[in-house]
């Protein structure tokens, strides 16, 4: 029952019509029919499916320091992971010693120097 | 720092793959009680390990000092996320964790160095000896041998146990259960078979596995100790979970126990597994499917456990010998309450092996040990695999105790008996004494063979049930000190030729003539 209150709720959101209407309408609907308890849940559950697709729409990188790395390396890698043009939303973290990391929806790109460095260390300690 | 250290370092960076690959990725949406769900990972298979990244935003040398790499194994996969047991810390993992997938399926490293060692459900070594040289990784779930893959069971196990070897017998790639209330003696039958194949010649010896599932942590410790007192651990490797680990790892180490075992078998080796004990593992079943929300059917427990104890006990199996002719015996024991071998679990598991030890606690109390209750004990399929010597002797004692369980009852109008069924009482509790033995202390098969036969031909006449045990100790001390060649021919021959039967007719007779004082008394 959740699930379809979700999905109705994503599809009418994505499909343009306003929030505020949407979601006054979804309120009523459940209370009428008394299923108001799960309104906090389903709500929950609807940011994170749209979360979801909007990470999966706007590629994101993270690099070690600001123009860390060439564009070019970037955009490669960003093809390589589906990534349909050549925008993307930049973050930094410095944790990422250098290189960077590169995520299209469910696809992960990690060329940052932290992964080789911890792989370097687990495969001399083992 | 030494150079050595430095140099392994440079030659690790030499072979190191920096490559960077594009991997699947989820996200944690929910963690609690070991069980994390996670959004993404559309591709995710079922048993296949992720990787919790404990490193974001948290620096390199931080990361470092985190024991290992967390992994989770994926159980669930529903419409939007899946659920994952957490192999390790779950503490660790947090909302919105990044976990990838590793494209394995949960294995075990194995190699012939496995052996004599204790390891946990995922196979790495918790005994201080250092780390375990793999050869190779063996999938915790794999499907079973098929039918042409097999051969017949035909090469007897010894357990050393008389009571067992000759009424019950094992056979090589058998599943035999061992059943009983708490504190009856299981694990001391599981213990004292693993023990007895020390006197296997050492091309026959079963590799043996002890898997430990929810056990006290003295409890495998103690095992551990007497296994290596008795010379036993060369041969044996201890899977070891306790009872205060997480209910993921009590699943995991019988098919963590039978994956070693069958790396062993694919080698033509035969191969001895304990599961001590399956009760423990089909609770820790439960309470992870609970926690997974699968729903719960009788008793609470899911659905699919009989599933669960008949994919795993059905790899136990003896290959065909175009396939090495290696063998799995399993020994998976039940714990009953209140000797109730009628409820869920224990029914279940007596209908997917091959026969069972049935243990009681009344003849555990009455001194009689091992506490073997013979009339519902049964092996479907040993007898074919049972030594022509121990099949020879062996049918008079099972008429005989058949006897004696029909007369017991009489026993105690004693006084008004007739005197053949009298002596049929006294014949019978005198077998009753042969069959008790003392713990750790198992008995080779030939030994076994010439104590039954002794009793069969009358050792024990003219002597009181008390005796038995003295005589029985005495007789085969004389016959390892003066007919020695009895017991190597039996041992090397495995038969019971009309030449040794001679030479045993003869030695009884003149150890009886010899002993004359353990048969002055006699009752009638």
């Amino acid at each position: 029952m959740k699930n379809s209150y979700v999905s109705a709720l994503t599809e009418s959101i994505l499909a343009g019509d306003s929030v505020e209407t949407v979601l006054a309408s979804l309120r009523e609907l459940m209370t009428k029919r008394g299923h108001l308890r799960l309104y906090s849940q389903v709500l929950k559950a609807a940011t994170r499916v749209l979360e979801a697709k909007l990470k999966s729409s706007a590629p994101q990188v993270v690099m070690a320091k600001v123009d860390g790395v060439a564009r070019e390396k970037i955009l490669t890698a960003l093809k390589l992971i589906g990534a349909k043009d050549d925008s993307f939303a930049e973050a930094v973290d410095p944790t990422l010693v250098g290189g960077f990391t590169a995520r299209v929806g469910d696809t992960f790109y990690d060329a940052s120097y932290k992964r080789v460095l911890l792989k370097l260390y687990r495969q001399v300690t083992s | 720092m030494s150079t050595a250290i430095i140099e392994r370092i440079k030659k690790e960076i030499e072979s190191l793959d920096t490559t960077a690959k594009p991997e699947e990725v989820g996200v944690v949406v929910s963690v609690g009680d070991g069980i994390a769900e996670i959004e993404g990972l559309t591709k995710a298979q079922m048993m296949e390990m992720v990787s919790f990244d404990t490193s974001l935003g948290a620096t390199v040398g931080a990361t470092m000092k985190q024991s290992t790499e967390l992994f989770g194994l994926v159980l669930n996969l529903e419409e939007d996320t899946v659920k994952v047991v957490i192999l390790g810390e779950s503490n660790l993992v947090r909302e919105g964790m990044q976990v990838r997938r590793t494209g394995r399926l949960l294995s075990v490293p194995v190699g012939e160095d496995i052996v004599g060692r204790v390891v946990n459900a995922l196979g790495e070594a918790i005994d201080g000896k250092g780390v375990i040289a793999a050869k190779k990784n063996m999938p915790i779930e794999r499907v079973a041998y098929g039918v042409m893959d097999r051969s017949s069971v035909n090469e007897p196990i010894h357990t050393g146990i008389k009571a067992i070897d000759s009424m019950i017998p094992i056979g090589r790639g058998q599943r035999e259960l061992i059943i009983g209330d708490r504190g009856t003696g299981k694990t001391t039958i599981a213990i004292d078979t693993i023990i007895n194949q020390k006197y296997e010649p050492k091309e026959k010896r079963p590799i043996c596995i002890y898997v430990a599932i929810g056990q006290k942590r003295s409890k495998t410790a103690s095992i551990m100790a007497k296994l290596e007192e008795a010379g036993a651990l060369e041969y044996t490797t201890i899977v070891a979970t306790s009872a205060a680990e997480p209910s993921p790892m009590l699943f995991l180490a019988p098919f963590a126990g039978m994956a070693i075992g069958e790396y062993f078998m694919e080698q033509g080796k035969d191969v001895v597994i304990v599961l001590d004990d399956l009760s423990k593992h089909a609770v820790a079943y439960r309470q992870m499917s609970l926690l997974l929300r699968r729903p719960p059917g009788r008793e609470a427990y899911p659905g699919d456990i009989f599933y669960l104890h008949s994919r795993l006990l059905e790899r136990s199996a003896k290959l065909s010998k175009e396939l090495g002719g290696g063998s799995i015996t399993a020994l998976p024991i039940i714990e009953t309450q209140e000797g109730d071998v009628s409820a869920y679990i224990p029914t279940n598991v007596i209908s997917i092996t091959d026969g069972q030890i049935f243990l009681e606690g009344d003849l555990f109390n009455k001194g009689i040990r091992p506490a073997l209750n013979v009339g519902i004990s049964v092996s479907r399929v040993g007898s074919s695999a049972q030594t022509k010597a121990m099949k020879k002797v062996a049918g008079k004692i099972r008429l005989e105790l058949a006897q004696f369980r029909e007369l017991e009852a009489f026993m105690q109008f004693a006084s008004d008996l007739d005197e053949d069924t009298k002596s049929r009482i006294e014949s019978g509790r005198k077998y009753v004494e042969l069959l008790k033995q003392k713990q750790n202390n198992p008995m080779p098969f030939y030994k076994q063979v010439i104590s039954i036969y002794g009793a069969n031909t009358g050792l024990f006449d003219n002597t009181t049930p008390d005796k038995v045990s003295a005589i029985e100790a005495a007789f085969l001390g004389f016959i390892e000190r003066d007919r020695k060649e009895i017991m190597d021919t039996i041992e090397t021959g495995r038969e019971l030729t009309d030449e040794v039967v001679e030479k045993l007719n003869t030695a009884i007779a003149d150890f009886k003539e010899a002993n004359a004082e353990y048969y002055t008394a006699v009752v009638k």
